[in-house]
């Protein structure tokens, strides 16, 4: 379900634990595109970020078509493995992809207590 | 659909207490949404609080509003419909940008947040400009 081998993927991820100052590494995340016509999530991909944080190859460029796109993040789980409480079960960014020609970067800083996310390069 | 469709037929199949906490003491749950990128609250903002069923996960509307001049939106609950639960906040973002003649990367904003102790105040701003956002716990 993951993006194609070849070529990087056109949006991409980065998450960071800000309360600990390092990338938040193993955190499950999902990537979904609405169907604009039934206004239900289509699951696109499913992953793990790596130990920088990352998520490579979460969709190809063939794939990526304008849109309204989810990227949901299981933040609460992640700090349950670390032995911790957080205020946000999940994190859930939705975002509208106008042209799918660019890169798209979306990041999430992270702390058991805030988040913020922005629109990168 | 449009967004306001949406609502409307919300506010209909389920029924909300949109007078919530109009007189009486302060909502034990409040809001703040700040315009960063110009430096200005983000009035006239359309807003919707929702709790989560534990059983069904099925999501009830408790009240909607819209954040006044300074950017906020007082009465939201009662400290007796403020029970331990799973709730999400929902910010018209996009909606808000349009109103001002410019677009959104961010359709809308949605912030779920787990509340185990209701004796307890809770603030949940929304920092936002077009292209970002922030939200944290505050008191």
């Amino acid at each position: 379900m993951a993006a194609a081998a070849s070529g990087s993927s056109p949006l991409t991820t980065h998450v960071l634990n800000s309360g600990d100052g390092v990338p938040a590494a193993r955190l499950a995340l999902s990537l979904h595109r609405l169907d604009s016509n039934l206004l239900i999530w289509n699951l696109l991909t499913v992953g793990t970020t790596n130990e920088d944080g990352r998520c490579p190859g979460l969709i190809s460029s063939e794939a990526f078509t304008a849109g309204m796109y989810k990227l949901r993040f299981e933040t609460g789980a992640y700090w349950e493995r670390l032995g911790r409480t957080s205020f946000y079960p999940y994190v859930e960014v939705v975002f509208t992809i106008s042209e799918p020609q660019q890169r798209f970067h979306v990041p999430l800083l992270l702390s058991r207590f805030s988040y913020s996310t922005y629109r990168g390069s | 659909m449009s967004v306001q469709r949406l609502q409307k037929l919300q506010g209909h199949i389920v029924s909300a207490s949109k007078s919530a906490a109009m007189a009486g003491p302060s909502s034990p749950l409040t809001t703040h949404v700040l315009n960063t990128a110009m430096g200005v609250p983000g009035s006239n903002m359309a807003l919707s609080l929702s709790r989560q069923d534990p059983s069904t996960a099925a999501w009830s509307l408790i009240t909607t509003g819209t954040t006044n001049a300074d950017g906020r939106c007082p009465g939201l609950l009662t400290r007796e419909m403020f029970t331990v639960g799973v709730y999400r906040m929902r910010f018209e973002t996009a909606q808000y940008w349009e109103s001002l003649g410019e677009t959104c990367f961010y359709p809308y904003v949605e912030i779920v947040f787990t509340i185990n102790d209701p004796s307890q105040k809770f603030h949940v701003p929304l920092l936002l400009s077009r292209f970002s956002y922030s939200t944290y716990r505050g008191s």
